[in-house]
């Protein structure tokens, strides 16, 4: 009953002072909002990628040239070119391993397609093997897998967007185009795969099925000549522990290399642990920021009240002599400065589904604002004005009713 | 039956370190239930200290007081709140309404610190009994000078007080206004309410039931204030 007179007495005090109240009010909404639409962000990166590693399947592994397995996630997209320290013997030793259903190298290539006068220049070119498609776990969905066995007739696979680039459509089998000097023909089209355009893979460069083009080895070999071998992709057979399967090869390749670290083997599921980690500190940083911008909120309340208890100081004096307590008029100040910050908070929340909905509208990203982050703000928004109100509403409470009253 | 009952009361203010002021020296006073009381003396005189420490806003420093014969002199901050929440009505000169509220919800202000059973209809009672039942949705700046002090009479009455202290109730009305008030507070004191009246004003103060007079911190005639009001004793 008292709380809910203080609620009302609250917002008339709000109205009274609207100007100040509307900025402090802003300020709150400002933060609560980049705490949301931040670890939106993230959130939304989060379940990005971990669709993406799930279209890899839960099979799959990955040979790395550098080593992963020491917790400390150095995933860098720049690594997918460059030099490697994969070696033809590791391939060979993964391929040949009994767990291993199908692998594949996978080396990155540089030059641009060509269809006439058309240039894809974003696609991502890649000497693979011939089981490419399985060892990757893409699906073909039209057309067949190229032959190595025919290394002269330059057949490629290519993602959708590839086709759609130099064709204007996805229908491009039997399409021939220029990668650099030499003239390919399309076999086979990958599925498509509902990802955003240059959205960055976890394994390092943006591995986009829908803009990727994938050459025979072989074929790539001889008119590029010799070729790094980026990664080794991989499934482990049905039976396989994809996790023991990594943690095995990583052994073996190591040993392979001298007993250097500069190797390692990934499965799916580790990645997935690994991006959680890098995830969790985005998500912190992000923290961060918010938490900055809810100080300032924060002091923007102290202000207010400690602006609101000079001016009303007569008040508090009026209301002490008709016989409210301190804590009545800690109640009171308090619940006004609650009802402030959780007014930012809720409005704080109403711009994040905003500005939420609008980036994912404008831009390819996919933020997600959990039921949980929700509950965040809001607690938030309490915790704030009652850390930042209680030193204006002691102030309040102390004042000495005789000197409140004399106070003009 | 004493409502009030002082003895020996001090109040010193620290102006400084080695300097003391001695705003009120050994007073005793006692004021009887139904008693209509005025307290009279120059400014800085101490007749509004006095007031303030019958009203439980401000403690003796040293000396007792019972109010309805309990000694509240040592009670704690919260419970002299609840005191004044329910047996204490103040009237001030600047009538100290709160301007954001209307005239009824200044009435009803002291509910939220104290439990009065039917409160809105008890709240139009009193304010149509003081004339103000047209001016309950008024903000005090659309209130004239009268109709101000009578909100805040009303305000002091919403909890059924047993004593009502007036501290220069007329001081910021005109003579005609100003009577209106203390016909207001002796129709109160007639109902058997207990007024303490503060005013510099001889012709106020000569309507209560006596006069005590404030010089230096000490009561000059405190014969007076032991002496049971004749008014009273004619209207039992």
């Amino acid at each position: 009953m008292i709380f809910l007179a203080n609620i009302k007495a609250a917002f008339r005090s709000i109205r009274s002072n609207m100007a100040s109240s509307i900025l402090t009010v802003l300020m709150v909404m400002i933060g609560i909002s980049s705490v949301v639409v931040l670890s939106a962000l993230v959130e939304g990166l989060k379940q990005d990628i971990t669709a993406q590693i799930e279209t890899f399947g839960t099979r799959s592994i990955f040979v790395a040239p550098f080593d992963a397995t020491d917790g400390s996630p150095q995933i860098n997209p720049t690594q997918l070119f460059g030099a490697s320290s994969i070696t033809e013997s590791d391939y060979e030793l993964v391929a040949g391993d009994s767990d291993i259903a199908a692998a594949t190298k996978f080396s990155a290539l540089s030059a641009t397609p060509k269809a006439d006068d058309r240039v894809f220049s974003s696609a991502l070119l890649v000497a693979g093997n011939a089981n490419f498609d399985k060892a990757a776990n893409y699906k073909i969905d039209q057309g067949r897998m190229f032959l190595t066995d025919n290394p002269s007739e330059r057949e490629v696979v290519i993602g959708t967007r590839v086709a759609t680039g130099l064709f204007d459509t996805e229908q491009a089998v039997g399409k021939k185009f220029m990668l650099g000097r030499y003239e390919y023909s399309i076999v086979g089209i990958y599925q498509k795969q509902d990802v955003g355009e240059g959205q960055t893979s976890p394994f390092g460069g943006s591995i986009d099925v829908n803009s990727i083009i994938v050459v025979p080895y072989e074929t790539a070999r001889r008119d590029y000549g010799s070729l790094q071998i980026n990664r080794i992709f991989g499934q482990v057979t049905e039976t396989a522990d994809a996790g023991a399967v990594a943690d095995r090869l990583t052994a073996a390749l190591q040993k392979n290399h001298g007993d250097t670290k500069d190797i390692s083997v990934l499965s799916a599921k580790e990645i997935l642990s690994l991006l959680d980690s890098v995830l969790g500190s985005l998500a912190a940083a992000s923290s961060g920021v918010g938490a900055i911008s809810l100080l300032v909120g924060g002091i923007g309340i102290m202000n207010i009240m400690l602006v609101a208890v000079t001016e009303r100081t007569r008040e508090i004096g009026i209301r002490k002599a008709i016989g409210a307590t301190r804590s009545a008029i800690l109640l009171q100040f308090l619940v006004e400065a609650l009802v402030i910050s959780v007014l930012g908070a809720l409005i704080g929340l109403g711009a994040s589904l905003g500005a939420v909905a609008a980036i994912s509208a404008k831009t390819t990203l996919s933020p997600v604002i959990t039921q949980s982050s929700m509950l965040l703000a809001v607690s938030i928004g309490i915790a704030v004005g009652l850390v930042f109100g209680l030193i204006p509403a002691i102030r309040a409470a102390r004042k000495d009713p005789i000197e409140a009253l004399r106070y003009e | 039956m004493n409502l009030i009952e002082l003895k020996d009361v001090n109040r010193e203010f620290r102006e400084s370190k080695t300097n003391r002021l001695e705003v009120l020296k050994g007073i005793n006073l006692t004021i009887e239930e139904g008693d209509f009381v005025a307290l009279m003396g120059p400014s800085g005189s101490g007749k509004s200290t006095l007031m303030h420490i019958i009203g439980l806003l401000d403690r003796p420093t040293s000396g007792l007081y019972r109010l309805h014969g309990r000694d509240v002199s040592e009670l704690g901050d919260a419970e002299r709140a609840h005191l004044r929440a329910q047996k204490i009505g103040f009237v001030f000169q600047t009538f100290h309404l709160l301007a954001r509220l209307t005239a009824l919800e200044n009435v009803l202000l002291p509910t939220m610190y104290t439990h009065i059973s039917h409160r809105a209809e008890r709240a139009k009672k009193i304010m149509r009994d003081l004339g103000l039942n047209d001016r309950s949705h008024h903000r005090p700046n659309d209130l004239s000078g009268g109709e101000r002090q009578r909100v805040a009479i009303a305000r002091a009455l919403m909890a059924d007080p047993d004593l009502i202290l007036a501290d220069e109730p007329t001081g910021n009305l005109d003579s005609k206004t100003g009577q209106q008030i203390i016909g207001v507070l002796k129709k109160l004191h007639h109902e058997g309410r207990t007024i303490v009246l503060v005013t510099h004003d001889q012709a106020v103060a000569r309507q209560a039931d006596h006069i005590l007079y404030v010089h230096d911190g000490r009561i000059t005639n405190p014969e007076r204030a032991k002496t049971k009001s004749l008014h009273k004793a004619a209207a039992r």
